[in-house]
């Protein structure tokens, strides 16, 4: 395990940013933003499931119940993360904590999430699709603060892509990195408008043309955990669809896993 | 009973949507973006149509603009919903647009209010 010593050094490697209060106030708008759509999803649901007028089979019934639930998950998930997101930048504040760096195996951490998402992607009518290559790609990691930024970029896929669709997570090294790619069907993403979302975040509801219904806060968060791990989120080339990548720095440690 | 043509890019609320007004026999068909409302209204045009601002590529107000070129579509009443409605929206009667609403006020009963008053109208 790295020492807390390094963890510092990574997180003072993030680059000129807005100041705290400015990114604080950027991402507490970007939240609000991001849990009014899912919360009017989940009051439409309660409205749906509550209404005795409404003919529901038990089987619509039961798949509303489904969607109720994971729509709930989504956004505990983005509080907790938005709670990790405030630790990280606040490394001074009391609840600061320091996360511990490990050699892992970037796909099989896909794999959980990819497990994680999958009851949801039959609902959205897609399938999740992890290529495993023949040698472990290992990298520098949090297995938990990894597993955040897969779930964020898969599940941001999963949402904008066209039903009969199918999210396809692979990894490949380049040179001291591995690049993890997600890759979807729905609309790509100008890589303008992911460079700009540190500056858009937050300021208005749709920072993507292409891409609707979100505020870009899972991705932004993605991008601001990859970098706490020495790594950074990105969009890459796609001829079709949208194609997001994180880079995290190889280990270069032999190992069993 | 009318026919509604939703246009919401979140296949879970446009279910919901489709659920309330489909109880009440409303025929209701869904598009995801503006691209898939124009061949729904090539197709057939509605009594309604329930419209979400914020959609994929060309937005509501593009969607909006198209339906006035053309004379069998400028007079279809449209509802626009949102669930972040700007606080300057201009006013998009020209538009067509009857019914501006917060999502979240959304009922069952308030939306097929709506639809039965708009289509009415058009009668």
């Amino acid at each position: 395990m790295l020492t807390s010593g390094l963890h510092a050094t990574l997180n003072s490697m993030k680059g000129n940013q807005k100041q705290p209060q400015q990114k604080g106030q950027a991402a507490l708008a970007a939240a609000a933003h991001e849990l009014k759509s899912p919360l009017t999803l989940v009051q439409h649901i309660a409205h749906t499931l509550g209404d005795t007028t409404l003919p529901l089979t038990d089987a619509e019934r039961a798949q509303y119940l489904a969607r109720l639930q994971f729509t709930s998950s989504r956004m505990l998930r983005l509080v907790e993360q938005l709670a990790t997101s405030y630790r990280l930048e606040n490394p001074d504040h009391q609840l600061a904590f320091q996360f511990p760096l490990e050699p892992l195996n970037i796909i099989e951490v896909c794999e959980v999430a990819a497990h994680e998402l999958s009851p949801y992607a039959r609902e959205y009518g897609q399938e999740i699709i992890v290529h495993r290559r023949q040698n472990s790609q290992l990298v520098i990691a949090n297995r938990d603060i990894l597993h955040d930024v897969i779930i964020n970029l898969a599940d941001n896929a999963l949402r904008h892509n066209p039903r009969e669709g199918h999210v396809l997570l692979s990894a490949r090294t380049r040179g001291n990195h591995v690049r993890l790619s997600v890759r979807d069907q729905g609309f790509g993403v100008l890589p303008g408008e992911f460079a700009h979302l540190q500056n858009t975040i937050g300021t208005r509801p749709q920072p993507f043309s292409g891409r609707s219904g979100t505020s870009g806060l899972g991705l932004y968060v993605a991008g601001q955990f990859a970098a706490a791990m020495g790594g950074n989120v990105g969009v890459g080339r796609a001829r079709q669809g949208g194609h997001f990548f994180v880079d995290l720095m190889r280990s270069k440690q032999l190992s069993f896993l | 009973m009318a026919s509604v043509i939703i246009v919401e890019d979140d296949p879970w609320m446009a279910d919901c949507y489709t659920t309330w007004l489909t109880a009440t026999g409303h025929a209701v068909r869904h598009a995801r973006d503006s691209q898939g409302a124009l061949d729904l209204l090539e197709d057939l045009p509605p009594q309604v149509i329930l419209l979400d601002l914020f959609l994929p590529h060309a937005n509501a107000t593009q969607l909006l603009h198209t339906l006035q070129s053309y004379a069998d579509w400028a007079h279809i009443p449209v509802i626009l919903c949102s669930s972040a409605l700007p606080e300057n929206l201009p006013s998009l009667e020209a538009y067509g647009v009857c019914k501006i609403a917060n999502k979240a006020s959304l009922t069952p009963k308030l939306l097929n209010q709506w639809v039965g008053e708009l289509a009415h109208a058009t009668i």
